[in-house]
């Protein structure tokens, strides 16, 4: 299997001197290219900062996280930015979608960051849209839509440019039963098409989707499951 | 159609900029917008009026009493001499339209000389410039005539008459306490002119009424004449309100000389000349002899030149002012704007929409701003504001006020405006755009 992330002993810490707190204690993990894997963890383990850390929103205190062989550390931020634009997608708890926009153009933003000028934008955007449930949906605004179709448009948003991977904040944590799993849904979906995926989540029943596990606790990895 | 990054960064900045005005709350965009029309009009009202009221100043002064050109006497002179040859030239010049002679005697105008028995008692005079003139000519050149607040101008060929101008009277003046100006003075009311004697005055002894009493009430041997007041003349320019006014031919017989011993030229050119052009000719003539020749602008009195110079000072001060809240005013709008964005701009940073992008839909917004409310505040200035003070002039105490605001000093403000607007809305932008996107995202 081809490694799309590799982290090597990875520290975080915050604060300084005496009040230095480590949070991350020297993890260190692979994962493949069509892997689903889940971090899991009790509040306060530690895995929305490796989570950060993996995703390049945040640097670490110390060791070394390589995305398709590239070393992130030596990027500046608006490198890193691009990075994150051209190879990785990024599906957050609250949707974050931009209010002022319309389904559509929240999918589009990325796109035409990217370079694709309006019309193609739109094209691929009502696409993306199409093949998650959301037709007639295109010019509604976030305030218009039920949570699960914020959080369907926020995926949208993510894979409409093709990324590599794609990592996902606990997704299903502000939506009710129903449309958690037709969430999960889509990501298995887009797992059996070949995305690679990380996903952080505190639902065990969602975590057995996943075909490798990572239970976090005290800043460590203390067990994996295959 | 794929786009180069720099397109992509403005098409991403003008999404993003347009939607957020679009979308944003029409009561916070009507009152930016009304903040950005407030500073422009303060930008370009005050400087406008202080430079409105100085150029009513010298237009006042220029079309009532200099003309385009003024030919005065030399310093030091009582007369201008040779102003027979300096009258031929004026006559037959193609680009003058017409001109006015001056005589200007300083005399002391008398109203209660018939009633003043006891010569303890208090005299109701006036020290003051009393001018022979040419009713039309005059009028043609300052429009005198519409300067007689009550009572009628004088018409030529007519004997025996005044105008006083209302600086000399009580009830016209504010500055009556500085001076003992004339009481009690209306149209049909007898003054008396005289003045002590001198060259002039041995002239007038020896001319064509001189020699005593001859009936037609001037009294050859005081130097003194007795005149009925036949208007008073009101002016917001003080050489004119200051002055007495009497037909040429009752000048001749008050004081005599008049033909060859002028005090002041002011000449009106025809329309398109230029009045630098025509004084330099003047001057090269050689008549900068005889008489000081001075262009309406050069013959501002100082005092006013300085009192201009101020309130340009004081127009720009206010100017700088206006910017500066306008500068604080859009950086605080759109900081707080982007502070309540912080999460959105660091989501957006997060899913790779550039920095630059977001600065620049800030920038955008901004500019849009500035842009709206300098195109309003345009509107307002030149559809409503300057038509309005042209037909209503804001009456200062000096001049008839107007605004005086040019399209390219206005354009040139509005540019200012713009321009600081736009680093006003950039620094917020950037301070926000700087931060750590994770912090952003998580509010920390």
């Amino acid at each position: 299997m081809k490694p799309v992330i590799e982290i090597q002993n990875i520290i975080k810490s915050f604060g300084k001197d005496e009040l230095k707190v480590d949070v991350l204690k020297g993890i260190s993990l692979t994962i493949n290219k069509g892997d689903f894997v889940a971090l899991m963890g009790k509040s306060g383990a530690g895995k929305s900062t490796l989570f950060y850390q993996m995703s390049l929103l945040d640097r670490q205190t110390s060791g070394e996280v390589s995305i398709f062989g590239q070393h992130t550390d030596v990027l500046s931020e608006e490198e890193r930015v691009s990075f994150r634009l051209q190879h990785l997608g990024y599906i957050f708890q609250d949707y974050a979608l931009v209010p002022e926009f319309s389904a559509e153009e929240n999918v589009m933003l990325p796109l035409m960051m990217l370079g694709h000028d309006e019309p193609e934008a739109q094209v691929i955007a009502r696409k993306t849209l199409d093949r998650f449930g959301l037709e007639g949906k295109y010019t509604n605004r976030p305030n218009q839509l039920s949570g699960g179709q914020q959080q369907r448009v926020s995926i949208a948003r993510a894979v409409a440019k093709g990324p590599a991977l794609l990592f996902a904040d606990e997704p299903t944590a502000n939506l009710d039963g129903a449309s958690s799993d037709e969430v999960i849904e889509v990501l298995r979906t887009l797992n059996r098409e070949g995305q690679t995926i990380l996903m952080v989540t505190h639902e065990e029943d969602y975590a057995q989707y996943c075909n490798r596990v990572f239970w976090m606790e005290d800043g460590l990895i203390t067990k994996e499951r295959n | 159609m794929p786009q180069s990054t720099k397109q992509s960064i403005w098409h991403v900045a003008w999404k993003l900029a347009f939607r957020q005005i679009q979308r944003s709350s029409i009561w916070m965009n009507i009152l930016t917008i009304t903040i950005m029309v407030l500073t422009f009009l303060n930008l370009v009202l005050i400087t406008g009026i202080l430079t409105g009221l100085t150029e009513g100043i010298f237009n006042d002064n220029r079309s009532q009493y200099t003309g385009d050109v003024l030919i005065s006497t030399l310093t030091g002179e009582d007369v201008i001499e040779n102003a027979y040859a300096i009258q031929a030239t004026l006559e037959s010049h193609p680009d003058i339209e017409s001109y006015a002679v001056r005589y200007v005697k300083q005399s002391t105008v008398e109203a209660n000389y018939q009633t003043r028995w006891d010569f303890d008692a208090q005299e109701n005079s006036v020290s003051t410039e009393v001018v022979g003139i040419d009713p039309t000519a005059e009028t043609a050149v300052t429009n005198l005539a519409d300067s007689v607040a009550v009572g009628e101008y004088l018409r030529e060929g007519e004997s025996g008459y005044i105008l006083l101008g209302s600086d000399n009277l009580a009830e016209y003046t504010e500055f009556s306490d500085s001076f003992d100006p004339l009481k009690n003075i209306a149209p049909g009311t007898r003054v008396k002119v005289s003045y002590s004697a001198g060259a002039t005055a041995e002239n007038a002894a020896s001319g064509p009424h001189g020699g005593g009493d001859n009936g037609s009430g001037v009294d050859r041997s005081g130097v003194s004449a007795e005149f009925i007041v036949k208007g008073i003349v009101e002016s917001k320019v003080s050489q004119v309100a200051k002055r007495a006014y009497i037909t040429t031919d009752d000048w001749n017989r008050l004081v005599g000389g008049a033909v060859n011993g002028a005090n002041e030229f002011a000449i009106l050119l025809a329309s398109g000349v230029g009045e630098q052009a025509i004084a330099d000719e003047l001057r090269g003539y050689g008549f900068d002899t005889y008489a000081k020749i001075e262009t309406a602008e050069e013959a501002i009195p100082s005092v006013l030149d300085d009192l201009s110079k101020t309130f340009g000072l004081l127009g720009n001060a206010a100017g700088g002012v206006a910017v500066v809240v306008s500068a604080i005013t859009v950086f605080v709008v759109i900081y707080i704007n982007a502070l309540t964005r912080r999460k959105q701009i660091g989501i957006l940073k997060g899913i790779g929409i550039k920095g630059e992008a977001i600065k620049r839909a800030y920038i955008m917004q901004s500019l849009f701003y500035a842009i709206v409310g300098s195109v309003i505040g345009y509107v307002l200035i030149f559809f409503i504001f300057i038509p309005h003070f042209n037909a209503n002039p804001i009456d200062f105490p000096v001049s008839d006020g107007i605004l005086a605001a040019t399209f390219w000093g206005t354009t040139l403000r509005a540019f200012i405006l713009v321009s600081v607007t736009a680093i006003a809305g950039y620094i917020p932008a950037w301070l926000i755009v700087r931060q750590n996107t994770l912090d952003s995202i998580l509010g920390r």
